[in-house]
């Protein structure tokens, strides 16, 4: 079992013609993904690494029976190809591109509340099912199956954690990256849903940063809701504040609130352990199962 | 970011934070590289590249075409490269120049000792 994605879902690449996404949808292939077609503005007819190109995500969706998409499209046009997603009725989007305006990103937001479309991003990793379905750009090869969730922020660091898992033999049932943007589709507290409503996923982990106030919120949810066991790391421990850290999102504002302080402690006391180290999330993960 | 807070937890203290950017190519890496050394308070530089959208092999190509321009490396550099192309990365990188670690927490601590020792010069 998994969440959102698995080895039935069949993927559009949006952006297929560019680097990046050529790139990508051929790692995505290689790894097992149903890329069933690209679809790009202009290039309708073409053929990239043998997936058939269309104008539109609509036509696309109808050739090829496709229920989700990837968007690789650069920032100034991102929030268009993903409304033309949302427009077209998929169950999920999944935004990779970084740089999205916040402008555009809060029209997308709002969209979001009127449409049944699962929003993953923007400036995000992606979603993988280890094993048999990943959209997005996280390097296959250190995931494995199993029953730890885990939710992120940060791309890199769910690729630690993951690393420091699958290292001891612990697999995971689906990893999401929400992204690092201030405006994002699914949040912590959908992902967390998503993995208590899952009966495979048998423990969670939830990987934060400093910026915004979700993790606070997200703890709420864990003492409230949760049953599944949590565990946390927050980054940004030694961050200064009024420096945006990578991510867009990633800032202690001047006021002080989105401190990682504030959510380790918020995290604590929701009954979630919060490791000083990567691995040591993978420990608490461990004496979990 | 957490490569900061790693430096911190290993005794170690944070000059500088550069984050190279998703799908960083070889000359962006080359700059960030040359930017970090012009820092004085830089006493060695951790390089920790875990790939999703970035190559590794990219990342190597930076990393050697900063240092093959030194006739001597100004500061010591650790590099752990893991993720996408990592070990096409690790083959490319040149092991007289840099000091190759396997692990974040090993990277981590063995550039904190390499501060250390400089500081100590």
């Amino acid at each position: 079992m998994s969440v959102l994605v698995d080895d039935e879902t069949r993927v559009i690449v949006q952006g297929i013609t560019g680097g990046e996404g050529k790139f990508h949808a051929e790692q995505m292939m290689e790894y097992g993904t149903n890329v069933v077609a690209g679809a790009v503005p202009g290039k309708g007819g073409q053929e990239v690494s043998g997936v058939p190109v269309y104008d539109t995500v609509d036509r696309a969706a109808r050739e090829e029976d496709a229920d989700a998409s990837v968007v690789f499209v650069p920032p100034t046009f991102a929030a268009d190809a993903i409304f033309e997603a949302l427009d077209t009725s998929l169950d999920l989007v999944v935004a990779i591109t970084e740089g999205i305006p916040t402008q555009d990103m809060s029209k997308v937001h709002k969209r979001l509340s009127e449409v049944d479309t699962r929003l993953i991003g923007p400036n995000c990793p992606g979603i993988i099912t280890p094993g048999e379905s990943k959209l997005g750009i996280l390097p296959g090869n250190i995931f494995e199956s199993g029953n730890v969730g885990l939710v992120s922020r940060s791309g890199t660091l769910t690729y630690q954690v993951v690393d420091n898992l699958t290292n001891r033999g612990i697999g995971q049932t689906t990893a999401i990256g929400i992204g690092g943007d201030p405006i994002i589709g699914t949040d912590f507290i959908d992902a967390l849903e998503l993995f208590e409503a899952d009966p495979d996923t048998k423990a969670v982990v939830m990987c934060g940063e400093i910026g915004g106030e979700d993790e606070e919120e997200a703890a709420r949810y864990i003492a409230e809701n949760m049953d599944t066991p949590v565990a946390g790391f927050i980054a940004g421990r030694t961050a200064p504040p009024g420096k945006r850290m990578g991510h867009a999102g990633a800032i202690v504002s001047g006021s002080g609130t989105g401190t990682a302080e504030s959510k380790i402690n918020a995290l604590n006391d929701a009954g979630v352990p919060v490791g000083d180290t990567p691995n040591e999330v993978a420990d608490y993960i461990e004496d979990f199962l | 970011m957490t490569t900061l807070d790693l430096v911190d937890h290993y005794g170690g203290s944070p000059a500088n934070f550069l984050d190279i950017g998703g799908g960083a190519k070889a000359e962006r890496v080359a700059n960030a590289l040359d930017m970090v050394f012009s820092d004085e308070n830089v006493d060695a530089v951790v390089f920790n590249i875990f790939g999703g959208i970035t190559r590794g092999d990219e990342v190597a190509k930076g990393i050697n075409d900063a240092l093959g321009q030194f006739d001597e490396i100004p500061k010591p550099v650790v590099v752990r490269l893991a993720g996408t192309n990592a070990e096409e990365g690790r083959e490319i990188l040149n092991d007289e120049l840099v000091t190759v670690e396997e692990t974040l927490e090993d990277a981590v601590q063995r550039a904190v000792e390499y501060a250390d020792a400089e500081v100590e010069q």
